[in-house]
């Protein structure tokens, strides 16, 4: 479905489909940085993580039986990206175990949660597994 | 035959039957010497029980090795004894306890199927809210009859009756504590992938560990969260029974109202028996201790009404 949206209409999408994640304020400021991220010595990361804040679209497509879904898109805030996952903030908490796409700019990817954990009201952040191994600038395009 | 290769089984759990898959031996009064009282497969009558009973003999050996069998017999009749109001109360909950703590303990060491895991709950789940609900069960004489060695299953088993027993004191309706008692012998089934020496350890985790210790809500949502036979709310009292009020809990660190109220009772249950079983790394603490400590994190950690009907629950049971 999403695979067919071109370029521009993804990028349309991603202006027209509101965030209503509310950042807190004293996180604003970690948004802006972005590059390499330094990894705490109590995240046994697999690969290393790249920060870069991105306007998304998220679209949940594989809700558990126990937590039905509504249909359509929701508009995210991507914080991270590393080879085989995505940091992403949301507006609610999300299961272990659903699947969503991610609609970027350049490109829509598909990730399940792994874990979530929450910030503030109205933001969550989500930690993604990607279906597949992707490369940092297909990611960053 | 020596008394160490017996172990006693309750009268009131047997059934008129054509056979027992067991020889069945009595320890007659001013005896020490067991003597066989009816081989396997030999039928034993209700008259045979009734004559039993009138004579005053409430238990019954088995040979050690036919244990497993006995649970299984156990298993099969539970709603026949454990509605057998001839029986003392004590004795069925105690029955019951034996009965869900070797099922859980057989299926968490088989690493069994998912799917016979949650179903074998939920059997149990059903029948203990149905004896629950029936009977007039004081704390006192559950916790007689809990054990409280710390093993995942025995904490497990304990934590669903005292969820059932909460629960029913805070007016949840017969059907919500079925599915309670469900969701309370499922909370820990995480624990089943954490390594076993963690779970045993005698002496304080390291941070690591303690991470490490900390997936186990995740790992066993994980592991059920496909199983459409499990309601959303039985789901949260495993994803969330380690979330605190004030948000400083895990996995999510959710706040008062984001937790599920059941997440919020197995909080309860699950750490005041945590407290006052034994552990690999502490012996137990007496109720009005644990109590205590509990007390100083309400509202911050636990829902205060929930434990102050706890508190309240364990209290009239002292005084009784």
């Amino acid at each position: 479905m999403l695979d067919t949206i071109d370029l521009d209409q993804r990028r349309q999408l991603i202006e027209r489909i509101p965030c209503r994640v509310r950042v807190p304020d004293d996180w604003q400021r970690s948004l802006e940085a972005e590059g390499c991220a330094a990894s705490q010595a109590n995240e046994f990361r697999a690969g290393m993580r790249y920060r870069v804040v991105r306007r998304a679209v998220v679209q949940l497509y594989g809700s558990l039986p126990a937590f039905p879904r509504p249909e359509g898109y929701t508009g995210a805030i991507v914080q991270d990206f590393s080879r085989h996952g995505m940091g992403v903030l949301y507006h609610e908490q999300l299961f272990p175990e659903e699947r969503l796409r991610v609609l970027l700019p350049s490109i829509s990817v598909e990730a399940t949660v792994i874990r979530c954990r929450r910030v503030a009201q109205s933001c969550y952040q989500l930690g993604l597994v990607l279906d597949r191994d992707y490369r940092l600038r297909e990611l960053l395009a | 035959m020596s008394d160490k290769k017996l172990i006693p089984i309750s009268l009131a759990t047997l059934e008129p039957s054509d056979a027992l898959a067991w020889d069945l031996y009595l320890l007659p009064r001013d005896s020490n010497q067991y003597i066989l009282y009816r081989a396997s497969n030999y039928p034993i009558t209700s008259s045979d029980l009734e004559k039993l009973v009138a004579s005053g003999i409430t238990r019954l050996y088995i040979s050690r090795e036919q244990r497993a069998s006995y649970q299984q017999y156990l298993r099969d009749n539970a709603d026949a004894w454990l509605n057998n109001s001839a029986v003392p109360l004590p004795e069925r909950m105690e029955t019951l306890n034996q009965v869900v703590t070797g099922s859980l303990s057989e299926s968490f060491r088989k690493k069994e199927a998912v799917e016979r895991v949650v179903g074998q709950s939920s059997t149990f789940g059903r029948q203990t809210a149905a004896f629950f609900a029936a009977e007039p069960i004081l704390f006192e004489d559950l916790v007689r009859v809990l054990q409280h060695d710390y093993t995942t299953f025995a904490h497990s088993a304990n934590v669903c009756f005292y969820s059932v027993l909460l629960a029913k004191h805070l007016g949840f309706s017969g059907d919500d504590l079925a599915q309670i008692a469900t969701g309370a012998l499922l909370h820990d089934l995480g624990k089943l992938e954490i390594d076993p020496r963690l779970l045993v350890k005698d002496n304080r985790l390291t941070e690591a560990e303690t991470r490490e210790m900390q997936k186990h809500p995740t790992l066993g949502f994980r592991r059920l969260c496909r199983q459409d036979d499990l309601t959303a709310a039985q789901l949260l009292m495993v994803y969330q029974h380690h979330e605190r009020l004030d948000g400083g809990g895990y996995p999510v660190g959710l706040t008062n109202d984001e937790i599920h109220p059941w997440a919020k009772l197995c909080s309860v249950v699950d750490v005041f028996d945590a407290l006052t079983s034994d552990r690999p790394y502490r012996t137990a603490i007496a109720d009005d201790i644990a109590l205590g400590i509990m007390h100083r994190d309400a509202n911050t950690a636990f829902d205060s009404e929930m434990l102050t009907c706890w508190t309240r629950l364990i209290s009239t049971s002292d005084a009784n």
